[in-house]
């Protein structure tokens, strides 16, 4: 039964990647050259769905002011992918885990103490990943632990590759059949209350979400780096445009092109993929900073200049 | 003169009908033994000082907040089971919200529709806000249209100035249809001009039979607008027609006796026969 399960899934994997490769043989060679080996191909359909499906994410936790938040789960996803290891279950399912319960203990100390929520996040997040380091350097070496921190998409194998692909479809369909939910959730908690909404399962749905998002971009990102790629394209896409589905459209867009684009640079020169995806993005945000129409530094200093004074 | 009597079980003719309402935030009472009977089809004003508890019986009345103890009913029926109805609208602070948000203001006016549109039921709930059908629209329009912000409605809300904000999220609160309309100080930083089409759409909406609920400062606003005004310190210190409720020398002895009362009152009891006391002393 989970043969042909297993098998059911290579298959699927494998049907996604020659279409993504008749679109990748489109580009000039010098492009698409690193992409003739299967493992590369693998590692590109892995960034381009992690790029994407936290891209568009990133756009809730920017507005939200969600970023420390994303930061604590990934954090707390350590300790949880470490004891999956020492009773041999999927790593997925701790991480779930360990990272739904400090996203929960957050709320817990936010409630009951007159500790604010950043302090309450730092709190619990420092000592999970504590708890993350100290088993994981027990019973693992250090190429493990670096592979959780800082990713290793060149080594994608065909499970976390059909999760990664998994969680994409589900993060996608979420956003698309609850847009208008979740849209008055992120502006307006109060009236989404008041117009009879569910805010309570709003709230933790939106935090599963960003959970198994991060979980599934453990191998490609890592733990650390991930947030980056949860709060930089939706901060870019924020500087450029003002609608919201536009917004989350663009910044789907960039986590996808940045992921490309840095795992070529990072096969090319030879450096950590994550980040090499990392500091493309960034890019895309100093542009932006820099250069955004209506929101960026030089046009806005222009604009000021030109004013009669 | 002050309707002050007990509310009935017979709630035919009130919109609303309170009994032994207490709200506390941590061990603070907010509102403490609030017992309110408000006529429908008015436009009602709520009055009192800072910290009276204005904003909290809204919130409470809106679903948003679960009171300690006591019974409210909404045109007979629960506060859950008329929001489900879509038939109360709440409209909140301006401050409260993160005017930076990418939504241009027709967004903002359609979500009102958003718990209509999941009453539906179907496939159509889950479409997008591009996509949402004929009616819903002719109710957006006819919102933007009663608070003339038609020309604006693909214009970005982080653009608006203070009166126009109001006016979006009044128009979110009409666009819903309700026939229990709650308004967190509509007026509050608004030009005259604004303030003018703000009351005019709230009598227009009384008129239509809707009851109007409004929280405020302004004590010579509701004296010019108010059919019914409710003076409110954590207890209900009276209610009635404003002309008689709202004299001068009456304004003077609220303001002066009741109001500058410490919050910390140890038996909130109190408040209330003190003002009842001087009232009647009056």
């Amino acid at each position: 039964m989970m043969q042909t399960l297993h098998d059911i899934g290579v298959a699927i994997v494998d049907g996604v990647i020659a279409a993504m490769m008749v679109l990748v043989n489109l580009l000039p060679y010098t492009l698409s050259e690193p992409f003739q080996y299967a493992f590369m191909q693998r590692a590109l359909l892995t960034a381009l769905v992690v790029g994407g499906m936290c891209g568009l994410l990133s756009s809730y936790v920017i507005l939200k002011r969600w970023s420390l938040l994303g930061d604590a789960i990934s954090h707390a996803v350590l300790p949880g992918v470490a004891i999956a290891y020492l009773l041999n279950l999927p790593f997925f399912l701790g991480a779930l885990v360990t990272g739904a319960l400090t996203s929960l203990g957050i709320g817990v100390i936010e409630r009951n103490t007159r500790i604010k929520s950043d302090a309450a996040m730092g709190l619990m997040f420092t000592a999970a990943f504590a708890l993350g380091i100290v088993i994981i350097s027990q019973i693992a070496t250090s190429t493990h632990l670096m592979h959780i921190l800082f990713g290793n998409v060149l080594g994608v194998r065909y499970p976390a590759l059909m999760l990664t692909l998994v969680v994409g479809v589900i993060a996608v369909s979420a956003v698309l059949l609850f847009y208008k939910e979740l849209m008055l959730y992120v502006f307006d908690p109060v009236q989404a209350r008041s117009l009879g909404l569910n805010t309570a399962v709003l709230h933790y749905g939106l935090i599963l979400l960003l959970t198994v998002t991060i979980v599934a971009s453990l191998e490609t990102v890592g733990i650390i780096l991930v947030v980056a790629m949860l709060i930089t394209p939706g901060a870019t896409a924020y500087l450029l445009v003002n609608s919201l589905p536009w917004m989350m459209a663009l910044a789907t867009g960039i986590g996808m092109l940045s992921a490309v684009i840095g795992l070529s640079l990072s096969v090319r020169l030879d450096v950590a993929s994550g980040g090499a995806i990392v500091l493309v993005v960034t890019s895309f945000f100093l542009v932006a900073f820099l250069f955004a129409p209506q929101h960026g530094v030089v046009l806005r200093w222009l604009r000021r200049r030109a004013m009669p004074a | 003169m002050i309707n002050r009597s007990r509310p009935s079980a017979d709630s035919g003719n009130s919109a609303v009908s309170i009994c032994d309402l207490t709200v506390a935030y941590d061990r603070e009472p907010v509102l403490a033994g609030v017992d309110l009977e408000l006529p429908a089809g008015r436009l009602i004003t709520v009055l009192g000082p800072n910290g009276a508890g204005k904003s909290t019986l809204l919130r409470v009345l809106a679903g948003t907040l679960k009171p300690l103890r006591g019974e409210i009913r909404v045109y007979g029926n629960t506060i859950e089971d008329e929001r489900r109805l879509s038939r109360i609208a709440y409209m909140p602070q301006q401050e409260q919200l993160d005017w930076d948000f990418p939504l241009s203001v027709r967004d903002v006016v359609l979500s009102g529709r958003y718990g209509h549109i999941r009453r539906e039921g179907g496939w159509r709930r889950f479409l997008p806000p591009s996509l949402i059908r004929g009616e819903h629209q002719a109710a957006v329009r006819r919102a933007l249209q009663d608070t003339d912000m038609l020309g604006r409605q693909y214009q970005s809300i982080d653009s608006l100035s203070g009166g126009q904000r109001k006016r979006v999220l009044l128009a979110r609160a009409l666009v819903q249809e309700a026939s229990l309309l709650l308004l967190d100080e509509p007026l509050a930083g608004v030009d005259n001009a604004s303030e003018e089409l703000i009351m005019r759409v709230l009598r227009q909406a009384r008129d239509q039979g809707r009851t109007v609920l409004m929280v405020t400062h302004d004590v010579i606003g509701a004296r010019k607008s108010a059919d019914h005004v409710v003076l409110i310190n954590r207890q209900v210190v009276g209610q009635g027609p404003p002309d008689a409720l709202l004299s001068d020398d009456m304004l003077a002895r609220v303001a002066t006796i009741n109001w500058i009362k410490p919050r910390a009152e140890e038996h909130p009891v109190s408040i209330r026969t003190g003002a009842t006391e001087t009232v009647i002393a009056s």
